[in-house]
């Protein structure tokens, strides 16, 4: 199927839960909130046209310095590997205590994108088996990918800038 | 001037002459003997010795990081052959190695189990920070990196190099023995064992 097509079959097919429909560059983009995210989710899955059966992958996104609302959005890529043809999904999220539904009981691959997507984004996939950290150490503080995170936790002592390299070097953590 | 002031002056001469030849005897004869101690007798500290035989046998870990490591491991092939300085045999137990060579960055998720490895390796030890990352950060100047492994483990030498080549990491290992050579059988020695 085309991206148009596609488009129109999920349109067809879950009316009331589609906020809005794109197609940047002709790929095929649904925009959903996350109440009805998983409902979604299964008809692309078992539609028999659409048979989204393979989970590509998941992503965040911070819209931050954008200042749009909602703040935060996970982006979902679906290909189904019978009709050759995918589809994007995107969830917008509000800022305050940002949840969306998990989606790992229909895709097990989901399992570990989406527990990337809280550690990176502390964004909290409700009915997740294990939502922990994955990559950064247990115990971290903070969300490393939202833009308010700060990048550097210490300045090192290196400069083009000589007088503010040495107070740079003043302030230097001392070494073992 | 008589016959008794000639005969005089005739004796002092002599007598000087006897005093002469018998302290060149004495010197040969020292000089002879101690030449005789010296091809018999060595005579050393304890504490250089045992410097002179670590550092002809410094035992790297095998830790390797990151890009770093490939260059790390190039060094102990036959090409660069870091066996002709004793420092070959890496070992895969850190309870066996006395040189760890943090050969990458060191992320703060890695920290903790550089230091226990640290921990774990006997004294006396010795650290390279190899590399840009490893010394402090490098690029890598955000949350995730730790801004120097000095930070968490004592650094004996860093080989600067982005990444530096095995020759480069060779003469760190020189330098490594210079530097055990020199606190050898001193307090600082002392201390690494205590």
């Amino acid at each position: 199927m085309t991206s148009e097509e596609i488009i129109e079959k999920v349109k067809a097919g879950l009316a009331d839960a589609i906020q809005d429909t794109d197609l940047p560059q002709g790929d095929a983009v649904i925009f959903v909130a996350p109440d009805s995210w998983h409902a979604v989710a299964d008809f692309l899955k078992n539609d028999a046209d659409l048979k989204f059966d393979y989970f590509s992958d998941v992503r965040g996104v911070d819209y931050l310095l954008e200042e749009r609302e909602p703040r935060f959005e996970s982006v979902y890529q679906l290909y189904s590997i019978d009709h050759q043809h995918s589809i994007r999904v995107r969830v917008g999220i509000d800022e305050d205590n940002p949840s969306v539904p998990t989606v790992s009981d229909l895709w097990k691959g989901a399992l570990y994108p989406e527990q990337e997507l809280f550690d990176m984004f502390g964004i909290n996939v409700e009915g997740h088996p294990t939502m922990e950290r994955l990559i950064m150490p247990k115990g971290w503080e903070g969300f490393p990918l939202r833009k308010d995170y700060p990048l550097t936790t210490e300045t090192v002592t290196f400069s083009y800038n000589r007088d503010f390299k040495s107070d740079l070097v003043k302030s230097k953590p001392p070494t073992r | 001037m008589g016959l008794i002031d000639q005969a005089v002056d005739a004796l002092e001469t002599e007598v000087d002459n006897l005093k002469s030849n018998v302290k060149d005897a004495v010197e040969a004869m020292n000089y002879e003997y101690s030449g005789s101690l010296y091809d018999t007798v060595l005579t050393t500290k304890l504490g250089k010795v045992v410097g002179w035989a670590q550092k002809n046998a410094l035992w790297p870990a095998t830790f390797g990081l990151a890009c770093c490591a490939i260059e790390m491991m190039a060094m102990a092939n036959s090409r660069w052959d870091a066996a002709r300085f004793g420092a070959e045999v890496f070992r895969a137990s850190p309870r066996q190695a006395d040189l760890m060579i943090v050969s990458g960055r060191v992320s703060q998720k890695m920290a903790p189990i550089l230091k226990q490895i640290y921990d774990q390796m006997p004294e006396p030890k010795w650290v390279i920070s190899m590399g840009a990352c490893a010394s402090c950060g490098g690029v890598f100047n955000n949350y995730s990196i730790v801004q120097g492994v000095d930070r968490v483990v004592p650094v004996d030498v860093y080989v600067p190099g982005c990444p530096p080549g095995p020759e480069a990491l060779l003469y760190g290992v020189i330098k490594l023995q210079e530097k055990i050579m020199m606190e050898a059988g001193t307090d600082k020695a002392k201390k690494r064992v205590a």
